[in-house]
């Protein structure tokens, strides 16, 4: 006969206890791999939709592009911010330069323009002009479809709040600077200098501003770029067709807002997850101490109830030790069933929940991805170890009993 | 080879009063020896069982077994004394009652070092022997609450004399019995006595006095005669 046979023999007697307590473990362990395993559906769930989120903020401001405009070198910054154009120029030819070169790929589409801001004499107002040439096609590239027209000579295009004041409409005349025009397009309302602004033909405005071949600024659009730094990527590109005779600036803020709301989506995943992540961090201990406390008491009501045993065994020459460990294997044994239970049950029901998340059944994790082997030996090792520190101290009270008292109480 | 007890003092206190068991007490038995000790309740005959068996340490006095005293020893130390010398039997039985009768008889078994000459090895095959010896072959596998009285006696007989122990202590070992097995008990301790272990019965049982060899009167927690045959006058 073997110890262990006492102890099985015993379990298969209070099976009762045995139960409750094994349970109790199983409850616990239950609520810890349950939580664990949907915390990784929920990861993985929150991963696919911020990164279908990511990708659909990425098609959708795709079409932005991201936009650069190319300026003189020698222009001071601060007063082109102040005025919105440049007072410098540069050649005109810049922009055949980019357009031939190979080595230019970031760029989708060139559009040369000089902006100036002039007294319209004939509507005693001031406004903005702009001579435009329209898409500058690349010589080594397919064709694309411009992103914008070229403003043939003689024709003029209307920003919209001159066009209401003035009440032009294309096809309607006007005249500036002395020079008849035909209103060629009429924009919508951009709720910016646009809506105040005039454009002609690039050839018209360098005539009339006196500043034949020159331009201010390249408007560089939809830019392409696989670096984070997108700006320096283009930039480096264009000083390698121009040389330091020109600087890059971004144009827009698109590319930005583009950015930030990926980072924020990425960010907000993540901060979710870190909630819910503290969440169980907060409630798998709580859950653990409880059922150790109630597997210790259950111990503790388990010794109680056999003291008449431990009195006879110890008389019959039982040592302290054999004691300890008849009440230490019950409770390692409560450890491993109320595991094994605890993580079929956990993971089950982890399983069932998280298929529910999902309606589409394609999108429902399989029991491989959710399956974690560290924490299934987490709970096997773990579990039984705490099991046998709740069972301690009651075993060895048990361990400590004194034979003649019980004997004689009995 | 003799259980000696020498000026055994042993005091309880109950309800906030000191309760004097045992005064003094001194006896011995030898292997072989069957003696009965005698006397009324309280005396302190089943103080004078658990001193001499190791179970209760006297306030006085010295118990020793080949010269040892066995309260010099360790609690497991004197574990180990008591699983491989003595054997117990108890007026209730106190059978585990989850085990059936050979596991009953076997659970003392486990108090045998792993090495030992008596070891687990034949245990089985003694304990067996043990219980058709006395007539509970066809209740081996049935558990303690499906036995008479008498049968559960006669299993605790078996479990004390498993390990082959030099001394059986018995306790009142017929206080529960009807005549028929209180005879019966009583004779197979006798026959236990005859085959060379030595056995000291605490008995209110006057027909204890017929099968003993030596009778031993206690009063108040002293020991008064040790020649006397009880009953006897």
């Amino acid at each position: 006969m073997k110890l262990s046979h006492l102890v099985i023999q015993e379990i298969s007697h209070r099976r009762l206890n045995f139960l409750m307590a094994s349970l109790t473990i199983a409850v616990a362990v239950a609520c810890a791999v349950g939580v664990v395993t949907l915390l990784r559906g929920y990861e993985i769930h929150t991963a696919a939709q911020v990164a279908a989120l990511d990708d659909e903020i990425r098609k959708i401001t795709k079409k932005m592009g991201f936009n650069v405009l190319i300026l003189p070198r020698e222009l001071n910054l601060a007063e082109f911010f102040a005025d919105d154009f440049a007072d410098q120029t540069m050649p005109e030819t810049h922009v055949d330069l980019l357009a031939q070169s190979r080595d230019v790929m970031t760029i989708q589409h060139l559009r040369p323009a000089l902006v100036r801001k002039i007294a319209w004499p004939e509507q005693n107002r001031d406004i903005i002009m702009m001579g435009v040439r329209g898409i500058v096609p690349f010589a080594h590239r397919k064709a694309k479809k411009p992103l914008a027209d070229p403003v043939p000579p003689g024709k003029i295009d209307v920003g919209h709040l001159l066009a209401r004041e003035l009440d032009l409409a294309p096809s309607s005349s006007l005249t500036l600077l002395g020079e008849s025009y035909e209103v060629n397009k009429v924009y919508p309302p951009r709720g910016n200098q646009d809506d105040i602004t005039v454009w002609i033909d690039l050839a018209q405005a360098q005539q009339i501003l006196g500043l034949e071949g020159q331009i201010n600024m390249i408007q560089a659009l939809e830019c392409n770029c696989a670096s984070i730094d997108r700006l320096a990527e283009i930039e480096s590109e264009v000083s390698a067709v121009l040389g330091d005779q020109v600087q890059v600036i971004e144009l827009a803020t698109t590319a930005i807002a583009r950015a930030q709301a990926r980072t924020r989506v990425s960010e907000a995943g993540a901060a979710t997850r870190n909630r819910v992540m503290r969440l169980a961090a907060m409630l798998i201990p709580m859950v653990i101490a409880g059922a150790v406390v109630i597997v210790g008491l259950l111990s503790l009501a388990n010794v109680r109830q056999r003291r008449p045993e431990i009195g006879i065994l110890r008389a019959v020459g039982l040592r302290s030790s054999q004691i300890l460990r008849v009440f230490l294997a019950k409770a390692a044994l409560v450890g491993v069933t109320g595991a094994v239970l605890g993580y079929v049950i956990g993971f089950g029901v982890a399983v069932a929940i998280q298929s529910q998340w999902s309606g589409d059944p394609t999108q429902q994790l399989g029991l491989a991805v959710l399956f974690i082997p560290v924490l299934l030996l987490t709970v096997l090792l773990l579990t039984p170890l705490l099991s046998v520190m709740a069972g301690w101290l009651p075993a060895l009270s048990a361990a400590a009993q004194d034979p003649a008292t019980i004997l004689h109480e009995e | 080879m003799a259980l000696k007890l020498e000026n055994v003092s042993k005091t309880y206190t109950r309800n906030g009063l000191d309760v004097l068991a045992l005064q003094e007490g001194s006896c011995s038995i030898e292997p072989g020896q069957f003696i009965a000790v005698c006397g009324p309740s309280g005396c302190g005959k089943s103080t004078l069982l658990q001193v001499s068996g190791g179970l209760m340490r006297p306030d006085a006095g010295t118990v020793t077994l080949d010269d040892q005293d066995i309260y010099a020893l360790s609690a497991d130390e004197r574990a180990g004394f008591r699983g491989a010398s003595l054997g117990f039997v108890f007026q209730q039985f106190h059978l585990v009652p989850y085990l059936n009768v050979l596991e009953n008889v076997l659970v003392a078994s486990l108090a045998l070092p792993a090495k030992s000459p008596a070891s687990q090895r034949d245990a089985r095959d003694r304990g067996l022997a043990l219980i058709d010896r006395f007539g509970l072959r066809d209740r081996a596998f049935h558990r303690a609450a499906q036995l008479s009285t008498g049968e559960r006696q006669r299993v605790a007989l078996a479990r004390a004399l498993l390990n082959e122990p030099r001394f059986i202590l018995a306790d009142e070992p017929t206080g529960n019995l009807d005549e028929a097995n209180g005879e019966e008990v009583l004779r197979h301790l006798a026959e236990c006595a005859e085959q060379g272990t030595g056995v000291l019965l605490v008995t209110h049982d006057a027909r204890a006095a017929e099968v003993a060899s030596r009778v031993v009167e206690m009063e108040a927690g002293s020991i008064r005669d040790e020649a006397m045959p009880w009953g006897v006058a």
